[in-house]
């Protein structure tokens, strides 16, 4: 598969925030953003199909529902 | 057939010796006609565990996003092993618990691959590379993870993979996972 190289502008927040991610999950900036697109599309088709974002407190059994705007 | 491919070897049982074949890095009509005009009628006869499979529906299912890949091997111009993964999951051994890990939702082999009378053998073992590769591709350091039909479980033994609990959340079926160690020794043994 052919891949492209491209140049991400960030800020200094965005950028730490980067790493911290990338630090927690054991992933490179390439594979952390390539993960991140992959959930941000799933997320996409779902709402486009009509359903809903929800989050659950296994503790609590509380939903919540992320709006994605 | 078009798609990206690799050549890889696998054993031709008639012959007693390595035979080539094609690894395609997506699955595309033709092998999914192949599994609906050749492997659908042994597997009905047979009664196999997976004979309701529906690759075609599977595809359908997973187009459109990107946590989904599939992957193909080919030899003699016929689909021999399709497989589909799924890069959503996260790993359960306690060393690499909740990091990424490549899952493999589906990987069957022909039909005629399966049993004494095999014309192919390495298939399953060819399409396991391709997952460990996979997931060194997107970063995840070797890390893959399945649940096994009960029909295949002793292979995915057999490759070392960790062992877990029948999984009550998925129709009780064995769920195994391969660390990134065990992916490095296991990608070295097949000489990948």
């Amino acid at each position: 598969m052919a891949k492209r190289t491209v140049t991400l502008n960030l800020s200094d927040r965005e950028l730490e925030v980067l790493d911290e991610l990338c630090a927690k999950r054991d992933l490179t900036k390439t594979a952390l953003l390539k993960q991140a697109l992959r959930l941000y599309q799933a997320v996409n088709v779902r709402l486009e199909r009509g359903e809903r974002l929800t989050f659950e407190n296994l503790a609590t059994h509380e939903k919540s529902e992320l709006v994605v705007l | 057939m078009s798609g990206n491919t690799s050549p890889i070897w696998l054993f031709d049982c008639r012959i007693g010796a390595l035979a080539p074949a094609e690894l395609y890095d997506e699955i595309l009509p033709d092998h999914l006609a192949d599994t609906e005009l050749l492997w659908k009628p042994i597997k009905d006869r047979r009664r196999q565990q997976h004979r309701h499979w529906d690759w075609r529906a599977k595809l359908a299912d997973a187009a459109g996003y990107l946590f989904y890949q599939g992957f193909a091997v080919v030899a003699e111009g016929k689909t021999q092993g399709l497989m589909m993964v799924d890069r959503s999951k996260t790993a359960r051994i306690p060393v690499q618990q909740g990091k990424d890990l490549v899952y493999i939702a589906f990987l069957e082999t022909a039909p005629w691959n399966l049993g004494q009378q095999r014309l192919y053998r390495g298939v399953g073992t060819a399409l396991l590379a391709a997952a460990i590769q996979c997931s060194l591709d997107d970063g995840f350091r070797g890390r893959i993870g399945l649940h096994s039909l009960p029909q295949s479980e002793d292979f995915y033994r057999k490759c070392s993979m960790t062992e877990f609990d029948r999984d009550p959340d998925y129709e009780d079926l064995i769920y195994f996972e391969m660390s990134e160690s065990r992916a490095a020794e296991f990608m070295r043994e097949i000489g990948s």
